[in-house]
């Protein structure tokens, strides 16, 4: 159950000016199935099989193209659009952005940062690939004002804090038991990493090994994460987004659960296991695309 | 980029000769025993066999043939063993050391403690002058039935650090009967076997000689890797490498350090060659970090190899 307008993270829309290529990448090594194609877009899914989860669209540029929210039914789409509205944020489109759900509206959030809230995703009538994750689970977003964006999930979105990292570091938020939807990490503005369920560490095993056999390399991992507890392996793609695959996520039933705080120099809250140089790992990611490009 | 010389380590006719042969004990010295003995209890499960003079410990899993003997003293490696299977093996082992010229002495009978039939055992002096034992076959079940999740399946193999692997190629592959499977291209790492496993000793140079790199514990599945690594970090036992895939081996590993700085090893999914007759030109590989880890990640301090 949802307590917030927000119930569940939809998709992400990516820009790449390499479009065969990224949907070969995603099914290659992320497992996903392409489900439909319109003009300049492919829609993609999980193990889900949902119309929709990930969606390349041809542009001259690798961007993020928007970020897909499920709103909680009906009434929280209507309160979600008044709230946005009233927040001031550019409504972009009062009509979906993609075929394949039911109603939906787009706007420009902080930090130039395209967001759509919508309802009502179809199912796609497609056999998941052998290797799929289950679902599409997270974004992990690197505004330079967190508080901002922050806010703007918070307030706006009714998102809850699960744990927070520092001072002014790092917040993971929830919109249903999930530990996060959405991750914000104080940075240059970019989306760092969409991210998919799996079932279980062997699963990380395998996208290393199929990293390896197409002569790539995982970026990160597998480690063991303290803030959420989940296990997780990360690659680059074609885009230059940041991929992750996690397994073993923390999952919240007490709506009130305060947030956890950890302290700035505790590395436990990214890294239980092993500890790595982050700052390689850190220095990817894909900003907001610059140029708006609609699916046709 | 700079490209270090290459080296191809050569086999001659007795390579290969061992077929049932693996690792069977590993002594070593550490600052403080007692603190190893707690590591080693708490950790990987084993316990104390036996205390012997001098402060010596013997450490297994509860029954049949001891793992590991510590020694009192700054750390270093103090020998390591050997359990040989192959008929009349151990005979074979002694003529061909003796006709190449090493020093071969008996092994103490101590040494083979849980042996099968009579002890039996031969000691030879490694190139760093490390004492190597070879000897009959002992009880091994104490590892097998091992629960993967809390204690290793069995120990696995040694991997020694030298200044120079050619003069062990000499001994352990052209005299003793061991066989190259994998070496980096360089000719600073290589791996050797003596039975179905890819390796069951390596070699690699470090710059300091007769110490130990590493040595290694099997686990049965990826799975427990997830297991350990959870348990390690409860036990306040930071992981030091990994998980990831070796190039080499083709094996899963995790690395953590006992209190005196030795690596210790956790591998499941190693390669096997089950075909004898097969022909099997040893790989060569870049000496670079993603050959030791296929999965990319970063190395360890102590990891290094001589190109990027």
């Amino acid at each position: 159950m949802a307590f917030g307008v927000i119930s569940e993270i939809g998709y992400v829309a990516l820009h790449t000016r390499e479009i065969e290529r990224s949907v070969n990448h995603a099914r290659d090594i992320l497992g996903l199935v392409e489900t439909s194609r319109s003009g300049n877009a492919v829609y993609l899914s999980s193990a889900a099989k949902l119309h929709h989860e990930m969606v390349y669209i041809d542009a001259p540029e690798h961007g993020v193209g928007q970020i897909g929210l499920i709103a909680a039914g009906v009434t929280g789409l209507d309160i979600a659009r008044t709230r946005v509205r009233d927040a001031g944020y550019p409504i972009v489109s009062e009509t979906p952005l993609h075929p394949g759900v039911a109603d939906g509206f787009a706007f420009l959030g902080p930090e130039n940062f395209l967001f759509e809230i919508y309802i009502g995703p179809e199912h796609a009538d497609v056999v998941p690939s052998g290797h799929a994750p289950d679902r599409f689970g997270h974004v992990n977003l690197h505004p330079k004002n967190l508080q901002a964006m922050l806010s703007f999930f918070v307030e706006t979105l009714d998102f809850r804090i699960s744990d927070v990292i520092g001072d002014d570091f790092a917040y993971f938020l929830r919109c249903n038991a999930e530990h996060h939807g959405v991750a914000l990490m104080k940075g240059k503005g970019w989306m760092h990493h969409h991210a998919w369920q799996v079932q279980s560490i062997a699963d990380l095993g395998k996208v290393a090994d199929r990293l390896h056999a197409h002569d790539l390399r995982l970026l990160m991992g597998p480690v063991r994460h303290g803030a959420g507890h989940n296990i997780a392996a990360y690659y680059v793609e074609p885009t230059g987004a940041v991929v992750e695959l996690y397994t073993d996520l923390e999952h919240i039933y007490d709506d009130e659960r305060p947030p956890v705080i950890w302290p700035a120099d505790d590395r436990a809250w990214a890294t239980k296991w092993s500890i790595y140089d982050f700052s390689e790992f850190r220095s990817h990611g894909l900003f907001p695309a610059t140029e708006a490009v609609v699916a046709k | 980029m700079q490209t270090s010389n290459r080296l191809i380590l050569q086999e001659t006719e007795h390579a290969g000769i061992l077929r049932q042969t693996a690792v069977s004990h590993i002594g070593f010295s550490v600052p403080d025993i007692e603190a190893a003995v707690v590591f080693y209890n708490r950790v990987l499960g084993l316990e104390v066999h036996a205390r012997l003079e001098n402060g010596r410990v013997r450490l297994g899993w509860g029954t049949g043939h001891h793992v590991i003997e510590l020694v009192q003293g700054q750390k270093t490696l103090a020998h390591y063993g050997f359990e040989v299977r192959d008929a009349e093996g151990l005979a074979g082992i002694r003529e061909r050391l003796i006709h190449a010229g090493y020093e071969v002495t008996d092994l103490d009978a101590d040494y083979v403690d849980a042996a099968v039939g009579n002890p039996a055992g031969l000691v030879v002096t490694d190139p760093d002058g490390t004492p190597v034992h070879f000897h009959s076959e002992v009880q091994r079940h104490g590892e097998n039935s091992a629960d993967p999740g809390r204690r290793p399946v069995k120990f696995q193999h040694t991997t020694v650090g030298t200044t120079d692997v050619v003069p062990f190629v000499d001994l352990f592959v052209n005299t003793i009967g061991f066989r190259i499977s994998d070496q980096l291209e360089d000719g600073k790492f290589t791996w050797f076997r003596s039975d179905k496993d890819h390796h069951t000793l390596a070699v690699v140079e470090v710059g300091k000689a007769g110490d130990i790199d590493h040595y290694s514990y099997d686990l049965s599945e990826w799975e427990d890797f997830k297991t350990w690594c959870d348990r390690l970090t409860e036990l306040d036992v930071p992981v030091a490498w990994g998980p990831g895939r070796h190039g080499p081996g083709n094996n899963l590993f995790v690395f953590f350090d006992d209190p005196a700085g030795n690596h210790i090893e956790l591998s499941a999914e190693m390669e096997k060659f089950y075909d004898n007759a097969a022909t099997y030109a040893p790989r060569r590989w870049q000496p670079v970090p993603s050959s030791v880890n296929l999965w990319g990640g970063q190395l360890p301090s102590w990891r290094k190899t001589s190109e990027q």
